[in-house]
């Protein structure tokens, strides 16, 4: 990749010591005076999926016709992860929670490019007289190289995982609709995939399933749990039972109750797997995956191997081994030079797996210094926010909110370094092929120690699993949906 | 090229009639992933748009007060007085 790293502006102290933002992204007087008359600026959106899509709509939106928005995604599809467990029990279809990108984004006069990011270069350039502040190379889908320069880049690039090397060998030379291994954890071909292996199992309560949860942070915080009710369902109704073996890498937080390793809705998790589907579920916390093994393909055997913090492992032989693994930012952010991997940690480049940035607007922040050009919204960005499609529409909105700001559109006499932003999560969780959660949460910026603080008081479970929160559930994804893709 | 997207832009901003007043904006968009756009639901949970403001702030301030095990009763707690009034005032002015 040509990468080359520009020097960071120095602005050690943002928020406290109360240094203008707004005056800042205006240096783009680098716009120059041929484009004073209309001052479009222009902002690069890598990253199609809720937080991508909601940034793009809404920088329209606000920006008063003065921001020339692009988005870029490697494909021209993007496909919601959020319900795609209802695709393993036939509730939805992949198409039912496919979006086409050109027509959501043009929709609201944002252009899309199809392609693939080859190249951030984080230099000022001139393009026909005017200077922007850096620009990124895009392979397009018909092979050519287009260069996109922008005032600013905004990455919402999702996460990418770091694979065991018997999971990457045991799928090796097969496709995501047909890996023996699946993560199903991106939607498209994968669920399709696990779902094909599901409709498979053997009947008569022969079936073995085993689900691994990977250590926190990873996307979708009651995800997996919901995923193992949803499999445990269609194992009870249509398989005449069997047997689904939870391996859980998180530790209790109260060493004697293994459940306390849930990550979210411990309650509503706990009931489940003790109650309606304990003939099917056996949940295992501490459980560490270090190695797995297929044969036979797609439909074959396959084993996973746990650790357990005394040192002894289980080997557990299975139908469907479904791994979710260990959880990082995409490919593009390491190749960006905006961090590196904690196991090869390079000089000067923040050592991480997810990105540091500024809370207020989302700037990508390494070492507390700010780069003004660079924000990192959803899944890639580390906070305490949890990893989700909701937040992402969330977090977008306030990145949305600054960079209007920043660009001086908007002058209504808040300054950016003083908004103290709000987000909110909510989400419904299948349990069963008709009933549901929920969870929901809000987190305030606390201008002190520049974090995103959970809202305590905001925070809580649904009492019970319901019908009518399964069809709750239905009318918050089809209004989440419309926010953030105009569907 | 600029011209088209500019007045895009123009035509969507009129529809939607913002008030730049006060950060009410961007604290009601939080409201529209559960909401729908601009308050416009589609199915079973409530529009908000354009419901006077009086009867916006009055529900929101009960429900903040109210222990109840609800996601709205709960949503509301993350907000201060100030921040559900302009909330209410914003969406108020939706339509």
């Amino acid at each position: 990749m040509d990468l080359k790293r520009r020097e960071l502006l120095k602005l050690a102290g943002f928020g406290v010591a109360g240094v203008s933002l707004s005056t800042l992204p205006t240096m783009t007087g680098l716009i120059g005076q041929a484009q004073a008359a209309t001052t479009m600026r222009k902002v690069v959106i890598v990253g199609g999926g809720f937080a991508g899509s909601t940034i793009a709509k809404y920088l329209r939106l606000w920006g008063q016709g003065q921001i020339d928005v692009t988005l870029v995604d490697s494909s021209p599809s993007y496909k919601s992860p959020i319900l795609s467990n209802l695709v393993l029990n036939a509730q939805k279809t992949m198409t039912n929670l496919s979006i086409d990108l050109k027509t959501s984004l043009t929709r609201n006069g944002a252009s899309f490019v199809s392609g693939k990011v080859t190249a951030v270069d984080r230099n000022p350039i001139t393009v026909n007289g005017n200077i922007y502040n850096g620009h990124i190379k895009v392979l397009k889908s018909d092979n050519t190289v287009t260069t996109l320069p922008y005032d600013k880049l905004v990455l919402a690039t999702g996460v990418e995982f770091d694979y065991l090397p018997s999971m990457v060998s045991a799928n090796k030379g097969y496709t995501d609709k047909t890996c023996p291994i699946p993560h199903a954890w991106k939607s498209g071909d994968q669920i399709l995939n696990l779902k094909a292996q599901l409709d498979k199992l053997p009947t008569g309560g022969k079936g073995i399933v085993v689900l691994c949860i990977p250590k926190k942070p990873y996307r979708c915080p009651p995800g997996p749990y919901e995923r193992a009710c949803v499999i445990a369902d269609i194992m009870k109704r249509v398989k005449g039972g069997g047997k689904l073996v939870v391996f859980d890498a998180n530790s209790p937080v109260i060493a004697t109750d293994k459940y306390s390793a849930i990550q979210a809705e411990a309650h509503t998790f706990t009931t489940a797997f003790t109650g309606q589907f304990a003939g099917i579920i056996e949940y295992v916390a501490n459980a560490e995956l270090i190695s797995v093994s297929a044969s036979g393909g797609q439909f074959g055997k396959k084993t996973a191997v746990v650790k357990f913090p005394d040192g002894t492992t289980r080997s557990q032989s299975c139908n469907i081994l479904n791994v979710l693994p260990t959880h990082k930012a995409s490919q593009l952010i390491f190749d960006a030079g905006l961090i590196s991997h904690p196991d090869s940690p390079v000089v000067g480049i923040p050592a991480d797996r997810f990105v540091p940035v500024h809370l207020q607007n989302y700037a990508y922040a390494p070492y507390g210094n700010i780069d003004p050009y660079i924000h990192v919204i959803g899944d890639s960005h580390k906070s305490s926010q949890p990893k989700a499609g909701h937040v992402a529409n969330s977090e977008a909105k306030v990145c949305a909110d600054a960079i209007v700001r920043e660009f001086n559109i908007i002058d209504d006499g808040l300054l950016p370094e003083n908004m103290i932003p709000v987000t909110n999560s909510a989400c419904y969780s299948p349990i069963t092929s008709n009933t549901a959660s929920w969870l929901t949460v809000g987190y305030r910026y606390n201008p002190a120690s520049l974090s995103m603080d959970k809202i305590v008081e905001s925070y809580n479970e649904a009492e019970l699993p319901s019908g009518d929160n399964y069809k709750m559930m239905m009318a918050w994804a089809n209004n989440l949906f419309a926010d953030t893709f105009s569907v | 090229m600029k011209i088209t997207s500019l007045i895009m832009a123009t035509t969507l901003i009129t529809s939607i009639s913002i008030s730049w007043a006060d950060n009410g904006r961007l604290l009601a968009s939080q409201c529209f992933q559960c909401h729908g756009p601009n308050g416009h639901s589609k199915g079973e949970i409530d529009s908000i748009y354009g419901r006077p403001y009086s009867d916006l702030y009055g529900d929101l301030t009960e429900m903040k007060q109210k222990n109840i095990v609800e996601i709205m009763h709960l949503q509301i707690k993350s907000y201060t007085d100030d921040e559900i009034k302009q909330m209410a005032e914003y969406l108020s002015n939706l339509n």
